[in-house]
């Protein structure tokens, strides 16, 4: 009662303040509409602005009354987490963008008023939806990734399951690049169909005795021969026949091109389409090395490739870039001319390789190999006497702890040691019986599933176990570890000390880099990167390997600022970058510091063109210095980013514009109304004029205008860089007249700042670290709390990044406050 | 040049004799104004070809005799001079330019025993093995007899037919020249052996020998005849008939150049590291001016270039083996030296070829229907590139 009071205290004072040039049914209408609006609790009263804007354009024709199109906004409630609610306000948002609201008749709002009430009304129902993805209940099930159900069989049992082959996982759904949101991961019987067959795979793998033996294979050129690969060129020398971990020994020349171009030496695999492993070589013809590749790898052929440049050859199949045996006694300087003089060159005038080269000797490859690691996850897991049924019972309860990452009840487990002996009476053998139990577990909603919460209590936070796995599964995309569950079940985790113990272990941890990948591809969007394949005739240097680099440079990048704990600020603009010979390739940097051969006097000081001998990533990217005239630094100038924006002909300043609102400064613009007339190319009698001049045409349709003004600007600072992500001074236009346009990259903030380009845009930019902080601290937790944020958690995060601002919200420091913050272990 | 009953000595140092005396006489009034311009002299006479450059004008030593051997496929062969001469074994340099009938043609359209005339050098660098018989064995230009004289505005009068005496009695084709004195040439009266194998040409038709009148001026191709004379092979009795030869073998020419590709030669070449590159290529000339402006011409679909050896023989398929190629520039220059087109091209590859180096030879695909080669036309393999590399003689 005291709150519809104070609700019909409020109701008073908005009519009085809106309602005293109404007409008094109008304003018993509007007067509903706020009332309601403000008596239930989940209400989100409307601004001031929006109110009147109804009040003058909308609730003349769709009251009680009239009704016009049966659509009433005089009673509509603004309870946006009700998706009713949010539907029909969706429809008004959607009926005014398109223009058919107010009628051309009526009365016609500004541009300005337009776009405040289609953007209020949008931020609210976008709420509402986060409110609605954030409603749980007393037990929330956050389904695994395909990627992490992969490294969590493999931590558990150290088998390696490859849940990317054909048949085996379906591809996650992703929410604005996460794959990991709790809410699009739903669980389909499609899905526990397929849980059974990897259970099953995975523990008939996992079995002691069925233990695989390692042999080593090596394969090599013919006798005194050596596989000669030029670019895209590969030798099938590598079969993998079960998925597992292998040790793969190559003993390669890599011969850079005369200009510095290096090679790539790839582990591809022929079925997937991927390389799985590489390095970038810059080796002599007569010294080489002996590159080592160790991991998991799924089954399937390999092809040693020689991967600088993979695009389609352009005669197409028939006709093929090198791939054959060459007599190794032979100096590759002297392969000029003569015979297969029609091939492709190898050598220019004066014997230097005319493009990448391998020089392949032979390859090795060991496994699977079962290491001690492995054994031990596997320890304990089979009982040493079948018939002894409480050490049955124990393996099964201690497998179920570490496979469900909580502890287990005896009930719990009785159920499948009444199965073993069931199936053990229906004449099955113990050891079969035994591992169906073993498969049955990992098809159990608690193994494929984190589940926070109780289903008897109404619980906050998170208890230890909970927050062991919340906490693993953000840092290293799996299970906790031995040390973990201690911690889990010593009761203080949860502590401060106990949490930030773990978390400097977790963070010195290998299993690291699996967040150091995975999170800013998903928080960039990186998988858009090549969605739309550049068009090769207008852009004949973009190839597989180019596009592959993009992306390392981008989760380099990100490695590199966690690993040196770098403010935040110099993820937008910074004076170096993390490159290959590729991308500097692309990027008109200078590339033979690349390409030149290490020498045992390499030191890790930096040289004079900015690039650290032997600082090469584990990506083979190196750290590079840059100069104002490359006109890069910070993730905002990366190729990833700049091409990930764009489509296969163009750049798509709105495109990078929306991108950079939502992943740098977390704010999703509404998607465009329906039926946008698109942009036209340019007539042939006409002049040419860039994209931006025809965007300024474009915003003057006012229902256009209002979101444009502000995504524009955000993209359109980054016109300098075309489809691809190089610079240029003047835009290529297609058909017209005249040569062509120069860039304008000029623009100003909301706030009224100005920037004259790129340069101007991202110092501003990152002057303004604690907008960046916050935003990102929303994106982080997103990840890591598998959800999307909502305005409860808003204060939270400001909190955080408050308590970062001294040390310029440095990322370690961000990944900690985060952590250690109360959010962290909420539900 | 030519040469009648009273040659004496070897036929070896005759046809070194006789190409001595005019060519000496060439080398002398070239070098004149060279050495007023220039430190360093040229030897024409023994000037050596180089690849990737044109001979100057006059280079070599002019040379006569009928086509005994041919091997159209390696565009070589030999000429035999007279009756005890030993044959001229010869190889056309890559650019070298064959006419007959007046147009342009291949060793393979010549039928054997065709007089031809011709300019050769000494052999292109690297050639030196080509020709076991090492002489002035590299060809820059053969020519039936109607094609060297009437591109040099020469013609025969006709006085009349008479009946040869001797031993063996045979009739006679009486001419004066019309024209300039020609080097290398008839330069004076001649008696043709004529008789019922010689073709006669009239209004683009055979006729019979009645229709030789004196007085006409007619153009004539010639082979040996009895007694090292010189015998009639075809008499055009006007140029018409002699348009309507020069028409077919034109068409012949066509035919054989838009299947194997009109051949060039690399000035330059910028490879870039991505497989790709520049290439400019000049274009050899005596070639139908048509199958310039073909390529020059190609809109969309790319010309397409292969590389070629100095026989101007391909590889394998050549048209799988050729590189699309971007036209970027094409320049044309007037009055090219001998063997040159004077068209040189840039052209953007997107495949660099091996065989895609300066001073190598390629041939171009214009927009022209796509035939297999014969089988033994073209190159498989290193042992048969080695085989190609040097003359077998029969």
């Amino acid at each position: 009662m005291n709150d519809l009071r104070t609700a019909s205290a409020s109701v008073a004072k908005l009519v009085k303040s809106f309602g005293q040039s109404c007409a008094p049914k109008v304003l018993t209408t509007f007067a509903t509409v706020v009332f309601l609006a403000t008596t239930a609790n989940a209400q989100q009263p409307l601004d001031k602005a929006s109110l009147e804007f109804i009040k003058t354009h909308c609730v003349r024709c769709h009251n009680g009354e009239t009704q016009e199109g049966k659509f009433r906004l005089d009673n509509l409630s603004t309870d946006f987490s009700n998706p009713q609610v949010a539907q029909k306000w969706g429809e008004v948002v959607f009926r005014i963008n398109a223009g058919e609201m107010p009628p051309p008749k009526e009365k016609q709002p500004t541009a300005k008023q337009l776009g405040h009430f289609a953007e209020a009304i949008t931020t609210k129902i976008r709420s509402g939806a986060a409110a609605r993805m954030a409603r749980r209940g007393r037990v929330e099930h956050y389904r695994l990734s395909r990627q992490e159900y992969a490294h969590t069989v493999y931590d558990l049992l150290g088998v390696v399951f490859d849940v990317e082959a054909p048949g085996a996982f379906n591809e996650d759904p992703l929410w604005h690049g996460f794959d990991r949101i709790g809410s699009m991961l739903s669980t389909a019987p499609s899905h526990v169909d397929r849980y059974f067959n990897a259970a099953d795979t995975v523990v008939e793998l996992a079995s002691l005795n069925k233990e695989q033996p390692s042999k080593t294979v090596r394969k090599s050129a013919d006798e005194g021969k050596r596989y000669l690969l030029q670019m895209g060129e590969g030798w099938n020398a590598v079969s993998v026949r079960s998925p597992g971990y292998y040790r793969i020994k190559i003993q390669v020349s890599g011969l850079p091109a005369f200009t510095g171009r290096m090679p790539r030496l790839s582990l591809w695999h022929n079925q997937q389409k991927k390389s799985f492993a590489g390095k970038d070589l810059a080796s002599s013809e007569n010294k080489p090395d002996t590159v080592v590749f160790e991991g998991r790898f799924p089954a399937g052929g390999y092809a040693i490739r020689n991967h600088a440049r993979s695009q389609k050859h352009p005669n197409g199949a028939y006709k093929l870039f090198r791939n054959e045996q060459i007599d190794a006694s032979i100096p590759l300087a002297s392969y000029k001319g003569g015979f297969k003089a029609m091939l492709t060159k190898v050598v220019d005038v004066e014997g230097r390789p005319v493009m990448p080269t391998l020089l392949v000797d032979w390859v090795e490859i060991e496994g699977p190999l079962t290491t001690d690691d492995h054994r031990a996850k596997r320890n304990g897991l089979f009982p040493a006497d079948a018939k002894d049924r409480k050490e049955v019972h124990a393996c099964l309860k201690r497998f179920a702890e570490r496979a469900w990452r909580r502890p287990v009840s005896d009930g719990e487990i009785d159920p499948f040691v009444k199965f073993i002996a069931a199936e053990q009476e229906a004449g099955e053998n113990f050891a079969a019986a035994y591992k169906s139990a073993l498969a049955s577990m990992l098809v159990s909603r608690s193994f494929f599933n984190l589940e926070e919460g109780s289903p008897d209590e109404d619980r906050v936070k998170l208890n230890d176990f909970e927050l062991a796995s919340r906490l693993s599964y953000f840092l290293w995309s799996s299970m906790p570890d031995d040390k973990l569950f201690v911690a889990a079940r010593s009761g203080k985790l949860h502590t401060a000390e106990g949490l930030t113990s773990e978390l400097d272990r977790m963070l010195a941890d290998p299993k690291i880099n699996r967040f150091l990948d995975s999170f800013p591809k998903q928080w960039l969007q990186l998988h858009r990167v090549g969605m739309f394949q550049p068009d090769p005739n207008l852009y004949p240097e973009y190839d597989p390997w180019l596009e592959e680099s993009m992306v390392m440079e981008t989760t380099a990048y990100f490695a590199e600022m966690f690993n040196n704990n770098l403010p935040l600020r110099e993820a937008v603009d910074s004076n170096w970058t993390m490159l290959n010979s590729r991308l500097a390739i692309h990027y008109g940097i200078d590339v033979l510091e690349f390409a030149r051969i290490p020498s045992a006097e390499a030191n890790n000081s930096t040289n004079k063109k900015g690039v650290l001998a032997n600082s090469t990533t584990p990506s083979g990217l190196r750290r590079v210095t840059l100069r104002p005239e490359d006109q890069r630094g910070g993730i905002l100038t990366h190729a990833s980013v700049l091409s990930l924006t764009s489509d296969g002909t163009r750049h798509r300043p709105v495109h990078r514009g929306a991108w950079l609102s939502e992943a740098i400064l977390a704010r999703t613009p509404p998607p465009p109304p329906p039926n946008v007339e698109p942009l036209e190319p340019v007539a042939s009698d006409q002049p040419k004029t860039t994209i931006r001049a025809q965007l300024e045409s474009h915003r003057t349709n006012s229902t256009c205008a209002s979101c444009h003004a502000k995504i524009d600007a955000l993209g359109l600072a980054f016109d300098n860089f075309d489809a691809i992500g190089r610079w240029r001074d003047t835009e290529r236009v297609e058909g017209g007249t005249g040569d062509n346009p120069p860039v304008d990259a000029s623009g100003s903030f909301a706030d009224g700042k100005t920037f004259g380009g790129p340069a101007e845009f991202k110092k501003l930019l990152a002057e303004n670290d604690d907008r960046l902080a916050q935003a990102f601290l929303e994106q982080l937790a997103m990840y890591a709390l598998r959800r999307v944020m909502t305005v409860d958690d808003v204060q939270q995060l400001h909190a955080i990044a408050a308590s970062t601002k001294p040390d310029n919200h440095r990322l370690q420091n961000l990944i900690r406050g985060l952590v250690l913050s109360d959010l962290f272990q909420r539900r | 040049m030519m040469w009648t009953k009273s040659r004496t000595g070897t036929p070896a140092r005759l046809l070194h004799r006789r190409a001595r005396v005019p060519v000496l006489l060439i080398v002398v009034l070239a070098l004149l104004p060279t050495m007023a311009n220039a430190q360093k002299p040229v030897n024409l006479r023994n000037y050596v070809p180089k690849p990737g450059v044109f001979p100057p004008a006059g280079a070599g030593v002019q040379m006569d005799g009928d086509l005994m051997v041919s091997d159209g496929i390696n565009r070589r062969g030999a000429l035999r001079k007279g009756q005890y001469t030993r044959r001229h074994y010869f190889a056309m340099l890559p650019y070298g330019i064959v006419r007959y009938h007046g147009a342009p043609a291949d060793i393979r359209d010549l039928p054997i025993g065709t007089h031809m005339h011709g300019r050769f050098t000494l052999p292109m660098e690297g050639e030196e093995k080509t020709i076991p018989v090492r002489n002035y064995n590299h060809a820059i230009l053969l020519e039936d007899d109607v094609s060297f004289y009437s591109r040099q505005g020469r013609s025969w009068k006709v006085v009349g037919i008479e009946q040869g005496g001797g031993p063996a009695p045979r009739l006679k084709l009486s001419v004066e020249p019309i024209g300039p004195e020609i080097e290398g040439g008839i330069n004076k009266p001649a008696l043709f052996d004529i008789d019922d194998a010689t073709r006669i040409w009239q209004d683009s038709r055979l006729v019979k020998r009645d229709q030789i009148k004196p007085g006409q001026e007619v153009h004539v191709n010639l082979t040996w005849g009895p007694f090292d004379t010189l015998a009639t092979t075809d008499v055009w009795l006007d140029e018409k008939s002699l348009e309507t030869c020069k028409e077919l073998q034109r068409q012949k020419h066509l035919r054989l150049i838009r299947s194997r590709f009109l051949p060039g030669w690399i000035d330059a070449v910028k490879n870039n590291d991505a497989g790709g590159g520049e290439i400019t290529v000049t274009f050899f000339g005596g070639m139908d001016p048509s199958l310039y402006s073909d390529i020059r011409g190609m809109k969309g679909r790319p010309p397409r270039i292969c590389n070629a050896e100095n026989t101007l023989r391909t590889w394998t398929y050549h048209q799988e083996t050729a590189s699309p190629a971007n036209i970027l520039e094409w320049k044309e220059t007037k009055n090219p030296p001998l063997g040159s087109s004077g068209h040189q091209v840039r052209f953007k590859v997107k495949q660099m070829l091996d065989g895609f180096r300066a001073g190598k030879i390629v041939r171009a695909k214009g927009p022209w229907t796509y035939v297999l080669l014969p089988f033994d036309e073209h190159i498989k393999n290193a042992a048969e590139l080695e085989r190609s590399r040097k003359m077998v003689l029969p």
